[in-house]
């Protein structure tokens, strides 16, 4: 199956429909209460997990290139455009984000399943809040300050952060199943 | 839920242009924009509408994009406005900062509706495809971009398949009383009885796509062929001269 190539078929299929999962995701909104959410977060860190860390970066990576090139993947259209926009760097932060979630849930150190997943997704929060913070005073490039991007991110960081954590929440309830199927699936292939 | 794709159709010469000569013109007039100072940014809110004129997309349209962005805006022009916070003449400064604050909002408005001029007059195919063309390149330094832009084909194919089957998955789940309105306690059941039919159908769904595409005799990286071979005509030639023309005018003057 190999046949000089890096990947096998069904990976590389299965990055595929993992993208257009996450272009899904961001149109797919639901509140909790007063809390605003998208699954998208959810959605890459999930690719993490599920292809590990050495193919799901590729997840949040080639989505976007794609999004930047003019694809309308991101929330509210696409092109680079969105490079200006100051919350860009929580979409960059998807990157280390997917891989660190997948790293995280190989170790061998932690016996439970659940407790590598939620762990693996608070590693992965860590990345994109770290990125998307550090990335607000290039995205305020064409500002001429930084305190628009600020001002418009910092309010609304409790109540993204309270929603992340559920998702990280429900993720542990997923993933097993998930990770079942996936791995019933595999063993089709190497057969 | 919008549809995937804000291609706008129309028979114009933009239209019908490469997209390779498309990148070049929004990536040169974002240059423009960001790096030629006020005569930059004149030259540049002349090309934008220009452009949305000879390739028959009514500014109204223009007008929507804005509009979607507004909050950004708002706060930028604001932000702008008050900035050096305690005036020391509260006026004086207020009146200062006018000048400087329209002058940022303009340029950011510029920007936004320059990046989706391109999705607009081309098709997501022809993106991928002239991505894939601009990514070829890289193969030197052994990066599998054969297999990427199969990955990229791949997604546009998949996107109105799963689109449909997540409203569809929803719907049922609401038919069982499984609402999205969630409240704290319950939060994860909507997640659950979502998240797991829809990945679960997608693992099924690239499973059975994979066994089609190898039965077909399909071998990642293997050297391939397309059905619409991307071609630059003289025109596409002449609109990346026209780009690079300005981009140095920029820099020399």
């Amino acid at each position: 199956m190999k046949n000089g190539s890096r990947f096998t078929l069904f990976e590389m299929v299965l990055t595929a429909i993992f993208i257009a999962l996450t272009v899904l995701s961001a149109r797919i909104n639901v509140a909790i209460g007063p809390i605003p959410m998208t699954f998208q977060s959810m959605v890459v860190i999930l690719a993490g997990i599920l292809l590990g860390p050495k193919r799901g970066w590729m997840v949040p990576m080639l989505y976007l290139v794609m999004g930047l090139a003019g694809l309308p993947f991101f929330s509210t259209g696409g092109g680079l455009g969105y490079l200006f926009k100051p919350t860009f760097g929580f979409l960059i932060g998807f990157i280390p984000a997917a891989w660190s979630a997948g790293a995280v849930y190989q170790m061998p150190v932690i016996k439970s399943d659940q407790v590598r997943c939620f762990v693996g997704a608070l590693s992965a929060l860590i990345f994109m809040y770290g990125v998307g913070l550090l990335y607000i005073p290039f995205g305020a490039m064409v500002y001429g300050n930084d305190l628009a991007a600020w001002s418009a991110i910092v309010s609304t960081l409790p109540l993204m952060i309270v929603g992340d954590l559920i998702k990280s929440f429900a993720l542990t309830l997923v993933v097993p199943v998930l990770m079942r199927e996936l791995k019933a699936t595999q063993a089709m292939f190497q057969s | 839920m919008a549809t995937i794709g804000t291609y706008y159709p129309a028979d114009s010469f933009w239209h019908h242009c490469d997209p390779r000569s498309k990148f070049g013109v929004v990536l040169a007039l974002i240059a423009v924009l960001l790096g030629g100072g006020n005569t930059g940014l004149v030259v540049g809110c002349l090309m934008v509408p220009m452009l949305f004129v000879t390739s028959q997309i009514s500014l109204k349209i223009a007008g929507q994009i804005l509009r979607k962005f507004k909050w950004l805006i708002g706060v930028t022009f604001l932000a702008n406005l008050f900035f050096p916070w305690p005036f020391p003449d509260f006026w004086q400064g207020l009146q200062s900062q006018c000048a400087p604050a329209v002058l940022v909002t303009i340029r950011l408005s510029a920007l936004l509706v320059i990046a989706m001029w391109l999705s607009l007059v081309t098709r997501p195919t022809a993106i991928v495809d002239g991505l894939n063309r601009l990514l070829k390149p890289f193969d030197l330094l052994k990066l599998p971009i054969e297999e990427l832009s199969l990955v990229m084909m791949l997604v546009l194919r998949f996107i109105p398949e799963l689109m449909a089957e997540s409203e569809t998955i929803m719907i049922a789940q609401r038919i069982r009383g499984i609402e999205p309105k969630l409240t704290w306690r319950t939060s994860h059941t909507w997640i659950q009885s979502t998240m797991i039919p829809l990945v679960i159908g997608s693992i099924r769904k690239s499973a059975a796509m994979a066994i089609a595409m190898e039965a077909r005799g399909y071998r990642p990286g293997a050297p391939r062929t397309s059905m619409e071979e991307l071609k630059l005509k003289w025109s596409d030639w002449v609109v990346m001269a026209l780009c690079a023309g300005l981009v140095v005018w920029m820099i020399l003057f």
